[in-house]
């Protein structure tokens, strides 16, 4: 385990320095500012990606009722608005440059915006149940509910609306236009971003356990 | 002169993820020690 944290310390950094110096193509009303796909893709597919651990976590809970499934589904979701967050700062910062300001209300931004709703109403309604089962079951449910909708906001919509921001990855022919050189960096980082996704995911759930632990030894 | 100052802005967004990078790697290498620790403690 340690040996894969010190290979995520060599491989990100790599990857980190290949995103921002490898020579891309030209593209179009982008130019270099296209490198923002090796880190902001990355961060929004870890959020759906956490998200979905959520909802299976949530799911655990539901059929086997142990609170550590519970305490998963919250680290996961935690972990999940945080990289909803970092992929919501990294494009606005582009959108000021491409776009000439932060916020613009494109559907892209709009549909980020109502799933951090979605998720930010997650942790209000388990700050504002006391009893720790109906919490944790209320919780599952409504992770599982609201892990439905992410596909909708992250993949689909963006496909049915007309948006100013560029392509999907996959675009709508169902095609990736990218050289072999950036796919390469593009996937890379994709991987990088997911091992350090299940560090954190793993620590986490570490810290929740020593807590479950505490809980039970002081009752 | 152009292209140097492009170039100088890029190797300054290099080193300023670079730096954002090593500290969420130092920070998790310590939390990892912290828990570690308790766990042993426990």
């Amino acid at each position: 385990m340690k040996a894969l944290r010190y290979f995520l310390f060599i491989f990100m950094t790599a990857v980190i320095c290949f995103a921002l110096l490898y020579p891309i193509p030209y593209i179009p009303a982008l130019g270099n500012r296209a490198r923002i796909l090796y880190f902001h893709v990355p961060m929004s597919w870890t959020a759906v990606l956490a998200f979905m651990m959520s909802m299976v976590y949530g799911i655990q809970y539901l059929r086997k009722k142990d609170l550590l499934y519970d305490r998963k589904s919250v680290s996961a979701a935690s972990l999940g608005f945080l990289f909803t967050v970092l992929a919501t700062i990294t494009g606005a910062m582009w959108a000021k440059f491409n776009w000439g300001a932060f916020w613009n209300w494109d559907p892209r931004q709009t549909s980020i915006f109502v799933l951090m709703l979605v998720y930010g109403a997650y942790f209000a309604l388990r700050s504002a149940i006391e009893s720790e089962e109906t919490r944790a079951k209320l919780s599952s449910v409504y992770a599982i509910l609201s892990a439905v909708t992410v596909p909708f906001f992250v993949f689909i919509m963006p496909r049915l609306v007309e948006s100013l921001h560029p392509d999907p990855i996959v675009n709508t022919q169902g095609k990736i236009n990218m050289n072999t050189g950036m796919l390469l960096i593009f996937l890379s980082s994709l991987t990088a971003y997911t091992i350090l996704f299940f560090w954190m995911l793993q620590q986490k759930v570490r810290i929740a356990k020593l807590n479950l632990r505490m809980e039970i030894n002081e009752s | 002169m152009t292209d140097f100052f492009a170039s100088l802005s890029s190797y300054i967004v290099l080193a300023v993820t670079l730096i954002g990078w090593f500290s969420v790697f130092v920070f998790m290498m310590l939390t990892d020690r912290k828990i570690s620790k308790l766990e042993k403690d426990k």
